[in-house]
């Protein structure tokens, strides 16, 4: 397909700037970067629950196609946001932890089992669950030095799990792709299981 | 002359190259040679002025957002929002330059960006009262944060902070008309600008609620 072939490449291109970014680094200061993007970026990466769920968010749109492929990396770190705010205005949201692991449980089954929800449903599967990574990140938040930098860091670190579970899931086309991708939902799933009971 | 009606089949990014041809060259031989090596702390005046959507991120972000918001209105002639958005910039700015204390709040940037963020990611084709809508409102919260508080040197940098206000947008209208004068023949391209554009709303909204925690502390 030319949307997966272009798409692969711009993947290629980011993956490969990414890999010459590092000298960059030097140059933060607490100021800057470092009390700010670095640390908001690097934020939802730090925790594998987090990042199993982001990633899981990705494949499930690419599983479901057009329009669950853009709509679903659009609700997310939107909702995300919200329950980010809920948690830095101090207000709480019940059942954080088992949510977040609920999360990696529900949307690795749907994966696995290969279910086509309803786009809306879908949307609000993934929009309940965002709020409860949202919140827990929230609350978490440093007193950063630059607000901006670190809200820019972490939104945009969200969003790239999200493609990268994207550019995973459009293995789906590929001989053996869907097989691959049921997997990673039973994968996620078993871990979301994992975070749930603590022995991740 | 350069007409400022768009082709009725067309987009309006000819006209917009055209005019960001021009402005490019007012600015390049407008700079004194000297400013060339001059970093931030350094310039001040109309060039510093210039540069404060890029210095002040709230409203950089707001004019990137409108631009991206004017490329989504697929109307056959995108001018008269834009129209609209330089005049609100001119008047607020005006007006604030005579009133400062009319000066915006952070917040209240934040909630206009926030609006155009989500009418852009939520609209594939945002209706064109609500781009006009937007334009207005979008143009009056940049033009009166575009005005410099300080005393010397008032008047060309608050001159140059309103046409800085006024070109940013088009610096993010440029890609975006681009993907979408390609969507026929590369129909994701149209989601690019939809999807940065929910980035940019999320953003907004962990930025409220971080202004919102400054202010309660």
């Amino acid at each position: 397909m030319k949307f997966e072939s272009t798409f692969m490449r711009g993947l290629g291109l980011v993956f490969t700037a990414a890999l010459f970014s590092m000298p960059a680094f030097a140059h933060e200061s607490a100021a800057g970067f470092d009390g700010g993007f670095v640390s908001g970026f690097t934020h939802p990466l730090f925790g594998w629950d987090h990042v199993a769920a982001m990633i899981a968010v990705g494949i499930w749109g690419a599983f479901l196609r057009a329009p669950a492929i853009w709509l679903l990396p659009i609700v997310f770190p939107m909702v995300m946001a919200l329950g980010a705010a809920l948690g830095i205005a101090g207000i709480p949201v019940p059942f954080i932890e088992p949510g977040i692991a609920a999360s990696s449980i529900v949307i690795g089954l749907a994966i696995l089992l290969a279910w086509r929800a309803p786009i809306a449903l879908a949307a609000v599967i993934v929009g309940v669950f965002a709020i409860f990574h949202g919140h827990a990140h929230g609350t978490e938040l440093p007193h950063s030095a630059n607000a901006i930098a670190y809200a820019i860091g972490f939104v945009l670190a969200t969003g790239m799990l999200h493609l990268a579970g994207i550019a995973f899931g459009l293995l789906i086309d590929r001989p053996g792709g869907k097989i691959a991708l049921r997997g990673a939902g039973g994968v996620i799933a078993m871990l979301g299981a994992g975070f749930l009971f603590g022995i991740v | 002359m350069v007409s400022l009606q768009c082709s009725a089949q067309g987009s309006c990014s000819a006209l917009f190259n055209r005019v960001c041809i021009v402005l490019l060259m007012v600015l390049f031989f407008g700079t004194r040679p000297a400013w060339a090596h001059g970093s931030f702390p350094g310039s001040e005046g109309f060039v510093l002025g210039l540069a404060h959507p890029v210095l002040e991120p709230l409203q950089g972000l707001l004019a990137g957002a409108f631009g991206v918001l004017l490329a989504r209105t697929r109307a056959h002639n995108q001018v008269h929002p834009l129209l609209v958005y330089v005049a609100s910039v001119l008047i607020a700015g005006v007006t604030v330059f005579v009133w400062p204390e009319l000066s915006p709040t952070s917040l209240a940037l934040l909630a206009m960006t926030l609006v155009v963020s989500v009418s852009t990611a939520g609209f594939k084709s945002v209706p064109i009262f609500l781009t006009f809508f937007l334009a207005a409102f979008s143009g009056l919260a940049i033009g009166s944060n575009a005005i410099s508080m300080i005393g010397e040197g008032r008047l060309p940098t608050s001159l140059g902070s309103l046409i800085g206000g006024i070109v940013f947008p088009i610096y993010f209208y440029g890609p975006a008309n681009w993907l979408y004068d390609r969507e026929t023949k590369h129909p994701w391209f149209h989601l690019v600008p939809r999807v940065l554009a929910a980035w940019v709303a999320a953003v907004c909204i962990m930025m409220i609620a971080f202004v919102y925690r400054s202010l309660a502390a």
